[in-house]
């Protein structure tokens, strides 16, 4: 047994030094229900009694003397062994005695001394006792002092109830301690004090103000005022639209800016429908989506689109020519969505870009923007823009053309183009007029151009107007002359191409057409060419043209085609306008330009009328399926109550008027019947505010069942509402009075207490099914349970072990098991908090102190991984991998780690890493400020990783110094101070271990040479014979002879934290079944958990009025 | 009682609020004044300042007295006051001696009171909380726990590092947290935390309290209680807050602080903290604010380094090594730097309370400042006596620049040294710790 091997030092004063009356105490004897059976307790204590018979007399001879009555030496008086009722109240104390007499220290070498079977016999009398107790007493829930939540447990459970992670409430709160198997989450640690109550209702008041009132109940914000929390609400919603939007390009956000008075005016760059991403879903995944809905939707949640409009433009696009996706024109035709889709059927995936570039050419031309801030329709009939974006239909039945006229550098002519073209429905009655067409200059007469003619050679002076008619009898198209000529021929003129009579200064021609016209310059100098197009009223009643004039021979009017960029004119209300309209129409049912006003908050001009603006009718008809919609009118609605969106705008329009009035008192007059209107709006919402009062009360009532991690029970919900009340009779205004309700949740014991209902009398009870969830949530992930655990504890099923071991599987995969790792992992390896271990001396480790949050995130990394991937409790010891970051890779002299991110490395072995041994945390928290310890590094691994107790030291130790004296290593210095013999009884327990560790430096690091310059020497040999060297030794010794024990401890730490109390005699059965279950089972760290969960010991609570053994 | 309600909104309106510990107004409008308050005394104070591990073994002695007292060179920064000093020696907790070293020497020092081990934790109210449970309930804040050393979360060698940590006991099994804060020790001064709904909040919690407590098994009930009665505390401070002032009759030097609110966090360099915390000790006797402060300078087995105080072998380098171990143990000259760095403290504290007149005398003379720690000397972790020294008069009840031995005496407990000083405060107890006489001759 290796308790055989332990504590082989030490002198009775120790005992009597470290037991003192409370420990002398045993466990009441009554657990019903959880002790072993009865039959098997009949055999220990025949059993027992033997061995009492045997060893009675060897207790009387050699320990009585001295350890007895009154003077008992070192306060130890052994005279209760003679009873044995007595006896089983001493188990503590027996412990001891069997550590010194297994261990040879008692009887202290000047007394007698018992010959080795007396020993034997002693020993085996006190192991078969303490044996037996431990086993009567199995399952004891033992002694759990009520637990406060420590300062990372009140961390994370705030945050998780408030669901705000950036929440800090406990950062200036003291330091907890440590107790019981030395972990911060033991009762008898966490205390309280009214100093430490002011910071709990401080920290808590500091909460309640985080809270945002919504119009059905409460939520958490990371920030804690008003501004912030609609600043919030609007985020939501530009999220909400961002999903379904774009942004515009920087260039096209460029040109929807205008800029008045030197203020930049921005109609909003977001919110614009993404038209190029669905136009490529359609191509690429052309195939697919012809398959029907569910491979809509399919493609859209592959691509993150909306299966809806995806759905709609894939059926528009793929529908046979002139079919208008809405209701049919009068003819069936729509001519621009025909002319997208003859593309897009030939077109592919690459072509996404151009189909959207023609598409948004088009968009352009049927859609307007406005200032969302002048829009008034909240208020009805008003002037002002209806809306952001606005409906635009480029078509006339006449289009005014004004050209100004630029001579270009060094000629003298300059030439226009007139053309026309067909919009793209044939040349079938294109007949169009350009009415007097004309030079108009300042200061000058009209000149029509028909009276412009080419100067002859012989004139001189001013122009002369009506010269001859040119000969040149050819078609308009060619007229002017390619000479040079200027002008037109005058016959040109008052004339139809089909001989009907036109009046005499129009051109009147067949479209599609160009009438080129040369101007000389001097007539064209500050003119604007200026005319009107028409359609012939006769011969093109049906008729539909564009037109345009332009300085450059490349017309964008290609024959036979239509563009976006010029208006239609046709007839009002003929045939051919209503097919336009339609057809303008179409393109903007299918393509909105934008689709909602992403940027929600207008600040597009210097007075706004509106402090939120919502246009997002496109979004929801096209893009929306109905529970969508609910959510972005929830949302809405949130920011209206948040933002007391009417009470503010009642105070803002006041304002409005006041500052209009200075410059435009035009607009208070035309404002000023709004008033009203607003605040009439204001005064609802002061009535909703009122209604809605009783949800927020709900909502901390719903608050406090998740705080007190249980359902609330009748009257604690009743006492929590008569507190509002309460309150409220107080003056406190409601939403004042709604965060002081939280606080007090939050400083209600219910919350900062680990409460648990003990059962009647002594006996030892099933804790609830809820304060088991809490229990597993505070073991596993340092909070409070989740809304699943508190789902499994409402269904009654918790305890059942297969529903237990489920959840506990589930909870270890979950992120927050990391929480394991940090605060049981550290704590065990007594590095906990070493990202602010300020104990190194800069000089020697300037690196140190930036290296220490990346050293302690690699222990909680490497333990993080242990944890959540179920892996053996040896690999503690003899991974061949750890977890890096470029920094830490560097102090490890580990190549190939690039970045800041972390991610596990294996091979690391070979690199002296990859075990709880050679952590830069453990090594450097072991180590001096600027050397190694060995000392220090040994008596972790005996006492903290190895459960080994050493004696007290003797007094007046002389001390080493902090450097090495010259002429002497590192290792000689320690040597020298071992060698005292006082010394040496521990020393040669402890230092072997830390010379097999002297092969890294005080911060970790694997070095060759000690801080002096002597060579290493890492050869150490332990009392029992063992032989070490370096750290694969130890690796090697720890799993080797030392397995059990390792194993035993760690199984012991996990089990103490896992209770929240110190392990002790009656847990010794379940530590036994955990080791042997785990020797089965290769270790896995998930069958020590799990026993852990399942024992009686987890799951049930000792009898309220069992006594306090600390009384 | 309207009055004194509009009295304190009007001083939570200014947005500033301290303890007006006198009101003339009030007395005027009729509250008569309490009896046996003599408005011309001022008040006793008690200062424990507590240094860990122990000091120089050469350099900790005092002899002779009065202006010819000759002291050792840690306690040379004090020689100014030494007609005002009080060196005491040979006095230890018996209890103190039987455990472990460090945790077991510390936790009882102020208390005598044997301490549970195995993961437990139990001491004994310590003397200067069980003074500011009785004398302490006059002034706004009974009394100031401060620290400028975080306590350490661990267990070692079987004695929770709380032992370590905590002086201050207010009950056995509560060690009382201590503020390193010097922001939120001012705030604990100064700040009116009284807001509508406290009291309310505070009440609604101790509503429950009946319920809670009969479902609960007999051993949490007084671990709940502990929250429970702090919650009681709580409330009652914001209840009475500024009426402390009426039943005390003593006018304070200083009516509002004279320095400004510290900044938040914790200063980086660790005579500017230890610095601030000696300031604000003073500042809330100067203010009447509390009588009672306790202030730990380091823990025992304390991990500060001190790069501020230059190493005596190299002048140019700090002592940038741990106190503990490689500093305390080996009573070289840098140890002797450090000792004399934490006797200036307590010679700051004494100085600024001697430039504060009360009267005929000075705020020094109306308090008792002791310097203690866990061991004679770190070098060898003894504590069969402790280092001990007293600066102040008591209001002319000690009398002082002498010299007291009991080393080789039968009862020299420490615990009668706190009888005496209770006793001086006007808490008179028959025994305390392991002690059941006052010493004659304090």
């Amino acid at each position: 047994m290796n308790r055989l091997q332990r504590s082989l030092f030490g002198c009775l004063f120790a005992i009597a030094a470290a037991v003192t009356a409370a420990d002398e105490r045993s466990p009441p004897d009554r657990f019903g229900g959880l002790s072993a059976g009865s039959a098997t307790q009949a055999v220990e204590t025949a059993a027992v009694n033997a061995a009492d018979a045997a060893a009675k007399p060897v207790l009387a001879r050699y320990c009585l003397d001295c350890h007895a009555g009154d003077a008992a030496e070192g306060e130890v008086d052994l005279s209760f062994t003679h009873d044995a009722a007595t006896l089983r109240t001493h188990t503590k104390l027996l412990q001891r005695v069997e550590d010194m007499v297994i261990s040879g220290q008692m009887p202290p070498p000047e007394s007698d001394q018992p010959t080795d079977e007396e020993r034997r016999v002693l020993a085996d009398w006190l192991q078969a006792f303490l044996a037996a107790e431990a086993r009567a007493h199995a399952g004891d829930p033992g002694r759990v002092v009520l637990r406060r939540l420590n300062n990372a447990e009140y961390t994370h459970t705030i945050r998780d109830l408030t669901g705000v992670a950036g929440l800090d409430p406990a950062k200036q709160f003291p330091a907890d301690g440590g107790a019981g198997e030395g972990f911060t989450n033991t009762g008898q640690s966490l205390v309280m004090s009214p100093s430490l109550a002011t910071k709990y209702l401080d920290a808590a008041k500091g909460i309640a103000a985080h809270a945002v009132l919504l119009p059905d109940g409460l939520r958490f914000s990371p920030a804690d005022s008003r501004r912030d929390f609609a600043d919030e609400a609007v985020v939501r919603l530009k999220d909400f639209y961002a999903r379904s939007t774009r942004p515009l390009a920087v260039t096209e956000a460029a040109a929807q800016q205008t800029v008045k008075h030197g203020i930049i005016l921005d109609t909003g760059s977001e919110g614009f429908l993404p038209t190029e991403k669905y136009l490529l879903a359609t191509l690429a995944d052309r195939e697919r989506l012809a398959q029907g809905r569910e491979s809509v939707a399919a493609v859209a949640r592959e691509r993150g689109l909306s299966p809806k409009y995806l759905a709609t433009l894939f059926t528009a696009l793929s529908a046979p020519d002139s079919t208008s996706p809405g209701a049919a024109t009068a003819d069936g035709a729509s001519p621009i969505l025909d002319l997208l889709r003859a593309r897009w059927k030939s077109a592919q995936p690459a072509d996404a870009a151009a189909l959207a570039s023609f598409v948004g050419d088009w968009q352009k031309a049927v859609w307007k923007f406005n200032h969302a801030g002048h829009v008034v329709s909240r208020f009805g009939a008003l002037d002002g823009p209806p809306s952001w974006m606005e409906a635009t239909t480029p078509l006339v039945e006449r289009q005014e053309i004004r050209l100004k006229l630029v001579v270009p550098e060094g000629s003298d002519t300059v030439t226009i183009h007139l053309a026309t073209g067909d919009a793209g429905d044939g040349p079938d009655h294109d007949v169009v007029v350009w009415k007097n067409p004309r030079l108009v200059a300042p200061g000058r007469a009209d000149l029509p151009l028909a009276m412009v003619r080419p100067l002859p050679r012989s004139a001189t002076g001013p122009l002369r107007a009506g010269n001859e008619p040119s000969q040149d009898k050819a078609g308009p198209a060619n007229a002017g002359d390619e000479g040079g000529g200027v002008g037109l021929d005058p016959t040109l003129f008052g004339r139809h191409p089909q001989g009907l009579a036109v009046e005499a200064g129009d051109l009147c021609m067949q479209s599609p057409g160009v009438i080129a016209v040369t101007i000389p310059a001097d007539l064209a100098e500050g003119a604007e060419f200026v005319t009107e197009a028409r359609l012939h009223p006769e011969t093109a009643a049906e008729a539909s043209v564009q037109v345009e004039v332009r300085a450059d021979a490349t017309s964008s009017l290609p024959a036979g085609g239509l563009v976006p960029a010029v208006p239609v004119v046709a007839r009002k209300d003929s045939t051919a306008w209503l097919r336009f309209e339609r057809a303008f129409a179409d393109v903007r049912d299918l393509f909105p330009r934008a689709v909602c006003y992403g940027r929600i908050v207008p600040v597009d001009e210097v007075v706004t009328l509106n402090l939120y603006y919502r246009e997002d009718d496109h979004l929801r008809r096209l893009m929306l399926e109905d529970d969508e919609t609910r959510e972005l009118d929830r949302l809405w609605d949130e920011l209206v109550f948040i933002a007391q969106e009417p009470l503010e705008f009642e105070d803002a329009f006041e304002q409005i008027l006041g500052y209009a009035s200075q410059d435009r008192p035009d607009l208070v007059k035309r404002w000023k019947p709004l008033k009203p209107a607003v605040a009439a709006a204001a005064e609802a919402f002061k009535k909703r505010l009122v209604e809605v009062e009783p949800r927020h009360v709900d909502g901390v009532v719903a608050l406090a069942g998740r705080a007190f991690r249980r359902p609330l029970e009748a009257r604690e919900e009743a006492r929590l509402r008569t507190l509002y009340d309460t309150l409220r009779t107080k003056d406190l205004p409601h939403e004042e009075a709604v965060r002081t309700l939280i606080a007090h949740v939050l400083v209600a014991p219910e919350f900062l207490y680990k409460l648990e209902t003990a059962g009647p009398g002594t006996d030892a009870k099933p804790v609830s099914d809820y304060e088991l969830a809490t229990r597993l949530s505070y073991f596993l992930w340092s909070s409070m349970p989740d809304a699943e655990l508190l789902a499994a504890a409402e269904s009654g099923q918790l305890h059942q072990p297969e529903v237990l071991k489920a959840q506990v599987r589930r909870m270890l995969a979950a992120p927050a098991s990391r929480r394991l790792a940090e605060e049981f992992g550290t704590q065990w390896l007594h590095v906990y908090g070493f990202s602010s271990l300020d104990e190194k001396n800069a000089e020697s480790f300037p690196t140190f102190a930036g290296l220490r949050a990346d050293m302690e995130e690699e222990t909680v990394l490497f333990l993080d991984d242990f944890f959540r991937n179920d892996r053996s409790i040896l690999s503690l010891i003899d991974a061949d991998h750890t977890v890096l970051n470029e920094r830490l890779a560097k102090h490890y002299c580990v190549e190939g780690v690039t970045g800041e991110e972390w991610r596990r490395v294996d091979g690391m072995r070979k690199h002296g890493r990859g075990s709880i041994l050679c952590l830069a945390t453990t090594l450097s928290t072991q180590a001096g400020a600027s050397r190694t310890s060995p000392i220090l590094r040994g008596n972790w691994l005996y006492e903290t990783i190895l459960g080994e107790k050493l004696p007290k030291p003797p007094k007046d130790v002389p001390q080493l110094a902090e450097t090495v004296p010259a002429g002497l290593s590192e290792r000689q210095l320690i040597a020298m101070h071992s060698e005292n013999a006082a010394c040496a009884k521990c020393h040669r327990r402890i230092d072997p271990f830390g010379f097999a560790l002297e092969e890294f430096d005080a911060i970790g690091r694997l070095r060759t040479a000690d801080a002096s310059g002597n060579s290493l020497d890492t050869k150490a040999v332990l009392p029992d014979g063992a032989m070490l060297d370096g750290q694969e030794s130890l690796r090697t010794y720890l799993l080797g002879p030392r397995r059990e024990q390792f194993v035993r401890v760690f199984c012991r730490k996990l089990l103490g934290y896992a209770l929240g109390r110190g392990v002790q005699l009656s847990d010794q059965p379940l530590l036994d079944d955990m080791i042997a279950r785990l020797a089965a089972n290769d270790y896995r760290v998930s069958v020590a958990i799990e026993a852990i969960v399942t024992s009686p010991q987890f799951l049930s609570i000792r009898g309220r009025d069992v006594a306090d053994e600390a009384t | 009682m309207k009055l004194k309600l509009s009295r304190r909104r009007m001083l939570r309106g200014l947005g500033v609020s301290m303890a007006v510990p006198w009101m003339e107004s009030l007395t005027a409008a009729g509250e008569p004044a309490v009896a046996g308050a003599t408005a011309a005394e001022p008040p006793l104070r008690l200062a424990v300042l507590f240094a860990g591990n122990g000091f120089h073994s050469k350099e900790w002695w005092a002899k002779g007295s009065g202006r010819e007292m000759e002291l050792g060179k840690v306690l040379e920064p004090v020689a100014d006051f030494r007609e005002k000093l009080l060196f005491v020696k040979g006095l230890y907790n018996a209890e103190a001696t039987k455990g472990n070293i460090h945790s077991s020497q510390t936790g009882n020092i102020l208390s005598g009171a044997p301490l549970a081990s195995g993961g437990e934790i139990r001491s004994g109210t310590s003397f200067d909380q069980h003074l500011a449970q009785t004398y302490g309930r006059g002034t706004k804040v009974p009394s100031l726990v401060l620290g400028c050393e975080k306590s350490n979360p661990s267990v070692h060698k079987n004695y929770s590092m709380l032992y370590s940590s905590h002086i201050s006991w207010s009950s056995p099994t509560t060690p009382t947290p201590l503020e390193i804060y010097p922001a939120l020790a001012f705030d604990r001064l100064f700040k009116d935390e009284a807001h509508a709904g406290d009291v309310s909040v505070l009440d609604a919690v101790l509503e429950t309290a009946d319920d809670l407590r009969r479902r609960i098994s007999v051993a949490d009930r007084r671990k709940l209680d502990e929250y429970l009665d702090s919650v009681r505390d709580v409330e009652a401070r914001i209840e009475s807050a500024g009426k402390k002032g009426e039943l005390q009759g003593w006018r304070p030097t200083l009516e509002k602080p004279d320095i400004p609110r510290p900044a938040d966090g914790i200063p980086q360099d660790i005579a500017e903290h230890m610095r601030l915390m000696c300031d604000i000790l003073v500042l809330a006797f100067q203010t009447d604010t509390t009588r009672i402060v306790t202030l730990k300078l380091n823990n025992d087995h304390s991990a500060l380094r001190f790069p501020n105080l230059p190493r005596t072998d190299n002048p140019s380098q700090g002592i940038d090594y741990m106190i503990h171990h490689l500093l305390s143990h080996s009573d070289g000259a840098d140890w002797l730097v450090v000792n004399r760095f934490f006797m200036e403290q307590m010679a700051h504290v004494a100085r600024r309370l001697d430039a504060i007149q009360e009267g005929e005398r000075t705020a020094l003379d109306n308090s008792m400042v002791l310097m203690c720690s866990s061991m004679m000397a770190g070098a060898k972790h003894d504590n069969d006596q402790l280092p001990l020294v007293v600066l102040g008069r008591a209001g002319g009840k000690i009398e002082t620049g002498r010299v007291l031995d009991y080393t080789g005496q039968s009862d020299r407990q420490m615990c009668r040294l706190y009888l005496s000083l209770m006793e001086k405060m006007g808490v008179r107890e028959k025994t305390f710790g392991d002690a059941t006489t006052p010493l004659a001759e304090v």
